[in-house]
């Protein structure tokens, strides 16, 4: 049976422009426009609500369809001579669906928590495209991540890491990862043998630039200060002119290895992997033979 | 505790945002390219880091002023090897005289006009030009970045320094002591790493023929060793 998304920027649903989740128990109705005559919702289908937000989506609350309601036809506007047929002229139907709310969403709701634990996200840079329409259908399995705020917490560490790569460390890290595990597609590479690959390329390319930076910085505000304004110190690109500030870069990387030395982040994934064994076992399943999240073209 | 998705999250962001230069297009790990990886790599990052561990150390036994640059350059280092005028630099002074200038980067003529070169470090008379040459020079200091800390600095690296002590003239006893604190057996021209040395120290010929003390482990929280 069909399982539906609902996009409530696209589709109007005055309770939750007014507020952030629909009550749970309550029930309402909504009007998806097409012209298309008959759409594949039905009596008993689940459905989940999606608000968006600055640039994410929330995933709200879950319901059914209790009723198809009536359906309007609005017949398209005559072409006029000499132009060529738009959408305005194309014959339309106002289908009205009555549903309950079942559930309210507070797990994970997000998009951005959820994205690379929805097989049906392909877009790494912008996620949210796989949900700009008024409704989009949903295999079950997603539709259970989505309602149990489940994490597939490798490949989330995965993507989120090698997607907040600028794009010539992003290429630079698959070709060495095409070199060292002898594929073009990792379909048949472990993806935690792809994030150990992951961490030593961050630690060697990076890590060790930010320990510098902030090396270097700690040197000029404790060391030299009085000689030279601490802040200000940074190198120029002589043929550009542009400045690289080290305390602006220093400050970024003072936050990275704060939070790392609080707890690590394999820590994280470990404890995450461990408290949910069948989880990831469920997730592995669900995204075999699939190739690395990566987006290379941004 | 930290939950794993807000971790996650944090982690990311400031990566991503620590990868790319502030208020730049510029990534801060460049693609190294073709060359071997293991390879040592020019790192204006690390020969900066160096550069300022010495003035530090200098610090103890000099009075040391900070000479800003012009322009842009008032209190930014060029980034590339540059000319020496109109940029920023230190001066090291003792008994109220000027003892020796300490300069990051800059471009040093000699009198093979097709070879000249910018050591990382160059330790100058305290009479040399804006425009100086190997005349003025003291000491000079190279800094080799790999991000591989156990390779070794190659044949090719310490040839190259070999070559640059020769055209440079800087292989009789340099013309003026430098009074390092902590670094005193840094005194020479110096090849640094955060790696190891090519030279091993129980075979030192070459490099007290070429007069080039090798500099290993030199990198936050690690001890250095100097071989030669």
């Amino acid at each position: 049976m069909a399982i539906i998304a609902v996009n409530t920027k696209y589709v109007y649903i005055p309770e939750l422009s007014i507020s952030q989740f629909l009550k749970d128990g309550s029930q309402g109705e909504f009007k998806i426009e097409s012209t298309e005559r008959n759409l594949p919702i039905d009596v008993g289908n689940n459905i989940v609500f999606i608000k968006p937000q600055l640039s994410d989506l929330v995933f709200t609350n879950s319901g059914t369809i209790q009723k198809i309601g009536k359906r309007d036809f609005l017949p398209g506007k005559p072409v006029e001579q000499g132009k060529t047929a738009a959408y305005e002229n194309k014959d339309k139907y106002h289908h009205h669906f009555n549903f309950k709310v079942e559930k309210t969403l507070h797990k994970n709701n997000r998009l951005s928590e959820l994205e690379y634990s929805l097989p049906v996200v392909e877009n790494y840079n912008k996620p949210e495209t796989h949900f700009q329409s008024q409704y989009r259908t949903l295999v079950t399995n997603d539709f259970e991540t989505i309602v149990n705020g489940w994490v597939y917490a490798t490949r989330t560490v995965f993507g989120k890491l090698i997607n907040a790569l600028p794009r010539p460390n992003k290429l630079e890290f698959m070709i060495e990862a095409m070199d060292h595990f002898r594929t073009i597609d990792f379909r048949n590479t472990s993806l935690l043998d792809g994030l150990e690959f992951l961490y030593h390329y961050i630690d060697k390319r990076i890590l060790s630039r930010g320990k510098l930076l902030v090396a270097t910085d700690k040197i000029l505000k404790s060391e030299l200060s009085n000689l030279l304004p601490a802040d200000q110190i940074g190198f120029v690109d002589p043929q550009t002119m542009t400045i690289f500030n080290i305390n602006d870069q220093a400050k970024i990387f003072n936050s990275l290895f704060k939070l790392e030395s609080e707890r690590s982040l394999k820590q994280s994934l470990q404890d995450a992997v461990e408290n949910n064994r069948g989880l990831e076992t469920r997730f592995q399943k669900i995204f075999k033979r699939r190739s690395w999240p990566v987006d290379l073209e941004k | 505790m930290i939950e794993f998705i807000e971790h996650i999250n944090t982690y990311a962001s400031l990566l991503e945002s620590g990868a790319v230069w502030q208020n730049t297009t510029n990534i801060l790990a460049p693609v190294i390219g073709d060359e071997d990886n293991k390879q040592a790599t020019t790192d204006y990052i690390y020969e900066f880091y160096c550069f300022l561990r010495i003035v530090v150390d200098l610090k103890v036994n000099y009075i040391i002023e900070f000479k800003e640059g012009d322009g842009i350059y008032q209190y930014n280092f060029p980034r590339k090897a540059a000319n020496k005028k109109g940029k920023p630099r230190f001066h090291a002074w003792e008994n109220g005289k000027l003892a020796f200038q300490l300069c990051a980067g800059t471009m040093i003529n000699c009198e093979y006009d097709r070879e000249k070169n910018h050591p990382d470090i160059s330790f100058q008379l305290p009479e040399a030009s804006e425009n100086p040459s190997e005349e003025d020079l003291i000491i000079i200091m190279d800094a080799k970045f790999t991000e591989d800390p156990t390779a070794k600095l190659s044949k090719a690296e310490f040839y190259k320094f070999g070559g640059i002590t020769d055209v440079f003239n800087l292989r009789e006893t340099p013309k003026k002591a430098i009074r390092f604190d902590g670094f005193n057996d840094m005194f020479g021209n110096c090849l640094i790493t955060n790696a190891r040395s090519y030279a091993s120290s129980s075979d030192l010929k070459l490099s007290k023929r070429w007069a080039i003390k090798e500099v290993e482990n030199f990198f936050p929280g690690k001890k250095y060793a100097v071989i030669g």
